[in-house]
């Protein structure tokens, strides 16, 4: 899978996130993940200590599902056919 | 961790055998988990994971179905007898079908799974020619066997970071992190 691929498609999630559905890509990111009703926890690996500890201070909001698949179920169908 | 003491938190640490110990999982595995236990400084942890990739014949770094339920698990289980771990952990990376068969086999506690917003096979059907591998509804299969799960590249490896540069750690080794 190339990681430039998946950088442009990440790209194309931004204004998504513009339209309020979360501040940055990040927490997007982090909040789909959390929201969805199988996810007991997640691993995330950051790469410096303060970014650590800011995120562990602010702790990740848990939002409904439904906010969060929504946007991302719609980008999918668009990912469709593109190369890896 | 001795300096944090925390409290209520769930301890996991990991075990990826290279080719060269698949001949001997058994000892590999509790070689592997006791330098993690001394790294730590703990008596125990909560989870240990498997963290090779799982094919149905194995091969290179994956290991086979069979080679995880007949060598990995006793071999889990042995230390989970012995007090050194809890739960039993597994990743789902490698072959989906392989995935499937081990979680249904409901004999670890927990997976870690690949789950993003640029691939979220794990949870529902992707549309035709989707490019991303296919986990096809892995989490119907964690929830009838009752495994826990665990997120895995949910920053899908730093490209929904919001930053263009690959994250750090993933492409250099980390000095001053403890390795667990």
């Amino acid at each position: 899978m190339s990681y430039e691929a998946d950088i442009d498609r990440a790209r194309r999630l931004i204004p998504l996130v513009k339209e309020g559905f979360a501040v940055s890509l990040t927490e997007a990111a982090t909040r789909f993940a959390l929201s969805h009703p199988a996810m007991g926890t997640i691993l995330v690996g950051y790469g410096d200590i303060a970014t650590v500890r800011g995120r562990t201070r602010r702790g990740p909001k848990r939002p409904t599902t439904a906010s969060c698949a929504r946007p991302a179920v719609s980008t999918a169908a668009a990912f469709s056919g593109e190369p890896r | 961790m001795q300096n944090l003491k925390p409290a209520n938190v769930a301890v996991g640490t990991k075990v990826r055998l290279p080719p060269s110990e698949i001949g001997r999982i058994a000892d590999a595995v509790r070689i592997s988990l006791e330098g993690s236990l001394a790294r730590l400084r703990l008596d125990r942890v909560d989870i240990l994971h498997l963290h090779n990739a799982i094919t149905e014949k194995g091969g290179g770094s994956a290991l086979s179905v069979r080679q995880v339920l007949d060598d990995v698990v006793p071999a889990f289980e042995r230390l989970r007898q012995q007090g050194k771990i809890r739960f039993l952990g597994m990743t789902a990376v490698g072959d989906t079908a392989a995935l499937h068969q081990v979680i249904d086999a409901r004999v670890f506690d927990s997976a870690q799974v690949v789950y993003n917003m640029l691939n979220p096979s794990a949870a529902e059907q992707l549309p035709t020619s989707y490019p991303a591998q296919d986990y096809e509804r892995l989490f119907d299969h964690t929830k009838a066997a009752g495994v826990g799960v665990v997120g895995i590249r949910v920053l899908a490896g730093g490209a929904l970071s919001g930053s263009a540069e690959r994250h750090r750690l993933r492409v250099r080794r980390p000095s001053r992190l403890v390795r667990l």
